[in-house]
């Protein structure tokens, strides 16, 4: 094939693998290349025109519904789904990459065997011999078999899982993954089963908001729903410009959100929380706003000392009572928890602090999601962090027989290894990654059987939160599979039939007659149709399914009056060892490490920093002056549990005495784009296995860090400076003026 | 020296121009002029009534590498003769920027049972049999920087053979010979009265 | 059927400054849609990254400095500065669609159109693209592979503009004022980018300019003309 990457070169289709190159440039001179029809085309496609199929998108756990255009059976672009509820047909960047997972090239193409565990030898097997093996494995187990699966993972599969391990008197399956943990969802859940009974993630209606006081949620970039925020955001800001809303950032770290926010309160790290019950508290004893707001108010404001909480964290008592007049007297405010407030003190108190001001605000505009729309439908419920560190232990004591992990969760990667999870694994006798490519924890497996990616997948997601109509949607296989993989599902019922415990708990022949008896539960929908077969077709045809037009207003259920006591912060480490706050962020493109493996999320610039291929360390300006490093200087961060090498960006909206760290890279694992092109620090290293006061949440943003310069240097792959009049002195007049 | 290195500056300046202007007006017969896209013979542009540029000119044939064999010799005389229309098997034509080949799944669809034992078509059904798809040669390949469809110019109703020859009376396909040359399109489009204008690069590089 | 000679279109795209979150959605989609290629970290440190569209990222106002976004793309200027000076009309202006157009079999690579372009928007193919299979089979067949050599840069998805043209013209119907979406709007969540016809009154972006005292251009003191125009950043009349 020489050079030159012709894409009229192959028009072939196979009917079976897609991939064989049918050209043999020896015995065929050029310009001639061979065309290779379909055996037997789909009815529905039509030669050199897309056809679009309708699917969930899979790279975070949002779900928003994605159509795939196909081309001669290859998926060439993903766009959002125009009829769906939460993204309207707009997609994130990390969902436009989707087809960089499909056509990974460091996919896995069959089964295989890792005879010494982190030797990287894997060996091809058969299904049949993985099958055994892991009929083998499960049998031993029994019990004590472990799954642990992402929130990403199709109902239908969690469901098969549960039934699994419910036959076999194992616990549920664990729920648990990086960027569900940084969001804070099992906090979430749990403060919203504190102040409205219901343990289920909340919903922010911000289009309808005219305030939003945003307590370092990331909502445009990580978060609950990128996509469907974004859409939301884009509705806020339309307005005619004096009712445009007004959103106030609460972070320690200019993000996008920080970014996007008429003010940005630039705060200590940890007093998030503080903040928004010293605005409570204002509201309460000044009395701004109208009577309801402020006899709630009274009702729940806790007994604070605004002027405390001020100068404890660094922010006027001014602006405080500036925002709590603002607050009280909007006429639809919103008070947003992020995810870094979750991850220290009583996550669960803290995320409760910030729902109630919206509490006190009347509760319009706040939904609590209602869960599965019909029996039978499996949602994802994330799993607190206490239940992973007795995970650990028990691993550690070799009461785990067997570990089964599936999707994205790569709890090698992603818990701080502190906790010591790499280690436990050597007392656990089997261990099965089922993600299509191998990650960390593969490294460390015995089995991986991939899983088919999924744009190649059946499946359906009970979208969580939704905003005020239950949506479920539906996933199906866009293109044939590209290669000897299996779904996971189909793995399971086979590997159940020579169990006897499972088998009877499992006897559907295949996962897609489950999934479909499971989707025939569900009431007649929006799209309509008549019987179990055109209902299919709309549910796959659409993309979803919903009982009504939506979305629908928001309203919080009537909530408990109740104390909710925010310890004060703490910080792990002692201030004089250890000099700064370390805040850990998720980046838009690469998430919590999911999208390193995928050239354009990995290799297009990060927002604020322009970086491609690198995560860096963001120092003050005045701080690297005193450190005596610039942009480029590898620097070691240090903190009680462990320490990383980053190289240096010199970031002036970062507080002087924080380090701000992306999650991202640092991967050994997860392909050569991942592991050999991108580098860069895994800022979980410097995390300890704490979790927090109410054990929901890990705690890892009230670490401590010190900073020593290593002395080398590396190149920056910056794109800001590659463009002569970005940041150069036409156009930054034209930003300071503009924009 | 100085002598040396303008001359070799002439030389080479010669070769890149012969190269340029002269490489692809190598063909048997005289060259014409260069820098002149080829034009259509007086007669034909008379005028006396809308010259739809039919039969298209051939102002020269290039050379070729000659078609490799088909892996099934197909016929289309064989086929045309007995009535199928082009768009029978190449359906694409009217909806989609290519016009397609046929499937093996199409061609079994007839031949299951017309003709199921002659030889040819026996190594069709092998291909079925064995379903596989069957490796044509590509007979039509416009280069990786044109961007053709088909469909526009059959709704403004051109004829398959305007481009494609007389397919119908071929034993072995091969291209038309003008096919592939960029002042063959402009010269068909000059002569339409609607003509869409080639000029304007758009169209079909991008 | 409408008068093909007749039929031009004032391609025109609105950015709304206010709105862009800088998400980088529209990077990636058009990485996706136009086969443009992603570059390793030593082409990158080389300053050789190719990203059609960008989202410039200032710093603005006094220390700590408040990031602001913009997305910066080919204005296809009508007055286009890298248009005369190509020595091979690879650069040309479209009078029916009113872009800027980049012929890439005509392109010899003197780059001298991307040195003459103010906001710095074309991109020189430095390096064969790098696609290991099977990331081939993402490739769009609409959009031509770029070899080393070739300049490139945003066309305004002159193959969905084309595509719907040609739909239109073989259904004997006009085009529909928001017929044509390139990538990069399809996919931007906060709809900060709009696209459309501007002589089709009917069209979103003719309304969203019209009267508009948030619209400018950038660098317009150039004289280049742009047909993308952005709307300044909105401040906020709430209280303070």
């Amino acid at each position: 094939m020489g050079r030159r990457i012709g894409r009229r070169d192959l028009l072939k289709i196979g009917a079976a693998s897609a991939v064989a190159a049918a050209l043999s440039g020896c015995e065929f001179p050029r310009p001639w290349v061979h065309l290779e029809p379909y055996v037997r085309p789909p009815e529905e496609q039509v030669a050199g025109v897309g056809t679009w199929y309708a699917s969930t998108c899979r790279q975070c756990p949002a779900g928003c519904g994605i159509i795939v255009r196909v081309l001669n059976g290859r998926a060439v672009k993903i766009e959002g789904n125009p009829q769906h509820p939460l993204n309207e047909g707009k997609l994130c960047p990390r969902g436009q990459a989707g087809l960089q997972d499909l056509y990974n090239p460091d996919r896995l193409q069959g089964p295989v065997r890792q005879a010494e565990r982190g030797s990287r030898r894997y060996q091809a097997i058969t299904w049949e011999q993985a099958i055994d093996d892991l009929r083998a494995g499960l049998s031993r187990a029994g019990s004590s078999l472990v799954v642990w699966a992402d929130h990403t993972i199709s109902g239908h599969l969690l469901d098969l899982f549960e039934r699994l391990t419910a036959a076999l008197g194992a616990p549920p399956p664990v729920v648990f993954d990086l960027y569900t943990a940084l969001s804070g969802y099992a906090a979430l859940s749990a403060a919203d089963a504190l102040l409205f009974g219901q343990a289920r993630l909340p919903a922010y209606g911000m289009e309808e908001a005219d305030v939003v006081l945003s307590f370092g949620a990331g909502f445009l970039s990580t978060w609950l729903s990128t996509t469907h925020y974004g859409v939301a955001f884009g509705s806020f800001r339309q307005r005619p410009l004096d009712r445009r809303g007004y959103l106030v950032q609460f972070e320690p770290r200019s993000g996008l959100e920080a970014a996007k926010a008429d003010f940005w309160v630039r705060l200590r790290p940890g007093s998030e929380a503080p903040v928004a019950q010293a605005i409570a508290r204002l509201i309460a004893d000044g009395g701004v706003g109208p009577a309801d707001r402020v006899s709630r108010a009274r009702a729940w404001a806790p007994a604070v000392d605004p002027e405390a909480i001020s100068s404890a964290s660094g922010v006027p008592i001014d602006d405080l009572r500036r925002l709590a007049g603002t607050f009280a007297t909007a006429a639809r405010p919103l008070a947003i928890p992020g995810g870094a407030l979750t991850g220290h003190g009583d996550a669960v108190a803290q995320a409760a602090a910030v729902q109630v001001l919206n509490v006190i605000a009347g509760g319009a505009g706040v939904g609590i999601a209602p869960g599965p729309p019909a029996e039978g439908l499996v949602a994802p419920v994330a799993a607190p962090y206490g239940r992973v560190q007795r995970l650990v232990e028990r691993m550690r004591a070799g009461q785990v027989g067997a570990l089964l992990v599936w999707g994205a969760a790569n709890p090698a990667y992603a818990l701080p290894p502190a906790l010591g999870f790499v280690d436990a694994l050597k007392q656990v006798p089997l261990v099965v990654s089922f993600r299509p490519i191998v990650d960390e924890t593969a490294l460390w497996a015995d089995l991986v059987l991939p899983d088919r990616t999924y744009l190649e997948a059946w499946g359906y997601g009970v979208v969580e939160p939704s905003f005020g109509v239950p949506v479920v949607n539906s996933q199906q296989p866009v293109v044939q599979p590209l290669y000897n993989t299996r779904a996971t599902g189909d793995v399971l019922l086979e590997v159940a039939k020579g169990i006897p415990a499972a088998a009877a708990a499992l006897p559907w022949p295949d996962e897609l007659s489950f999934l479909r008896e499971r989707i025939a539960a569900l009431p007649p929908g929006v799209f309509g149709g008549v019987g179990e077969e055109v209902e299919w077709a709309r549910f796959l045809q659409h993309g979803f399914w919903q009982p009504r037009p939506g979305p629908g207003a928001l309203q919080a259920p009537e909530a408990r009056p109740q104390p909710v006591v925010v310890p004060a912060p703490s910080f792990q480490g002692a201030a004089g060892d250890y000099p700064f706050f370390l805040y850990i962020h998720m980046p838009v493109l690469l998430s919590d490490g999911r999208g390193a493996d995928k050239p354009w999320l990995v290799g297009s610039p990060d927002p604020m920093t322009t970086l491609m291929w690198q995560t860096c360390a963001e120092i003050e300006t005045n701080t690297a002056i005193r450190l005596g490093v610039t942009y480029g200087d590898v620097v070691r961060i240090m903190s009680p549990y462990g320490q990383v090498e980053a190289p240096v960006y010199v970031l002036n909206s970062v507080r002087p005495d924080t380090i701000a760290m992306a999650t991202g890279l640092g991967h050994s694992a997860l392909g050569r784009f991942a592991s050999q092109e991108a580098e860069g620090p895994n800022p979980m290293a410097l995390v300890g296995p704490a979790a927090d006061a109410s054990g929901t949440s890990m705690a890892w943003a009230n670490i401590r860090v010190r900073v020593e310069r290593t002395g080398r240097r590396v190149a920056l792959a910056k794109f800001e400076d590659t463009r002569g009049s970005y940041g150069g002195f036409v156009n930054q007049a034209f930003a300071d003026q503009y924009l | 020296m100085r002598i040396a290195s303008r001359v070799r500056f002439l030389v080479c300046g010669a070769v890149l121009l012969a190269l340029l202007w002269g490489g692809s007006y190598l063909s048997a017969g005289a060259l014409p002029s260069a820098l002149s896209w080829p034009r259509a013979p007086s007669t034909a542009a008379a005028g006396a009534s809308p010259n739809p540029g039919f039969p298209p000119t051939v102002p020269f044939v290039p050379t070729r590498p000659p078609v490799p064999p088909q892996p099934v010799p197909f016929p289309h005389v064989a086929m045309v003769s007995r009535g199928v229309p082009c768009l029978f098997c190449h359906s694409g034509a009217t909806r989609s920027p290519t016009a397609g080949i046929p499937s093996v799944y199409l061609c079994m669809g007839c031949h299951l049972v017309i003709g199921r034992d002659s030889p040819l078509i026996r190594q069709v059904r092998t291909y079925w049999e064995a379903q596989q798809p069957i490796p044509w040669v590509r007979i039509y390949r416009l280069p990786g920087f044109v961007q053709f469809s088909h469909r526009p110019h059959l709704a403004a109703g051109l004829n398959c053979e305007a481009c494609h020859g007389d397919v119908g009376q071929m034993e072995v396909t091969v291209p038309y010979p003008a096919y592939k040359q960029m002042g063959w399109c402009l010269e068909c489009h000059e002569h339409q009265p609607n003509p869409l204008p080639l000029t304007e690069c758009q169209i079909c590089h991008y | 059927m409408a008068d093909a000679t007749q039929a031009e279109h004032k391609w025109t795209m609105v950015v709304d400054l206010d709105k862009c979150t800088g998400c980088q959605a529209c990077v990636v989609a058009c990485h996706a849609e136009n086969n443009v290629p992603i570059r390793n970290k030593s082409e990158v440190q080389a300053n050789r990254a190719q990203h059609w569209i960008r989202i410039e990222r200032y710093w603005v106002g006094d220390p700590p400095a408040r990031a602001r976004f913009l997305p910066m793309l080919c204005q296809h200027c009508n007055r286009a500065p890298c248009e005369p000076v190509c020595p091979v009309y690879a650069s040309v202006h479209s009078q029916r669609e009113h872009l800027n157009l980049q012929v890439y079999n005509r392109c010899v690579g003197t780059r001298y159109c991307n040195n003459n372009c103010p906001y710095v928007v074309r991109y020189f193919n430095f390096y064969d693209p790098y696609f290991p299979a099977p990331l081939t089979e993402q490739l769009n067949p609409d959009v031509t592979v770029r070899t080393a050599g070739i300049m490139e840069k945003c066309t305004f998805c002159i193959q969905r503009i084309n595509r719907a043209e040609q739909q239109a013209r073989s259904e004997g119907r006009d085009l529909g004022p928001d017929e044509v979406i390139p990538a990069c709007v399809q996919t931007c969540p906060p709809s900060a980018l709009l696209f459309g016809d501007l002589w089709n009154p009917e069209s979103r972006v003719a309304k969203a300019l019209a009267d508009n005292p948030r619209a400018l251009r950038v660098l317009e003191h150039l004289g280049t003309e742009p047909a993308i125009y952005y709307l300044k950043g909105g401040k906020s009349y709430v209280r303070f």
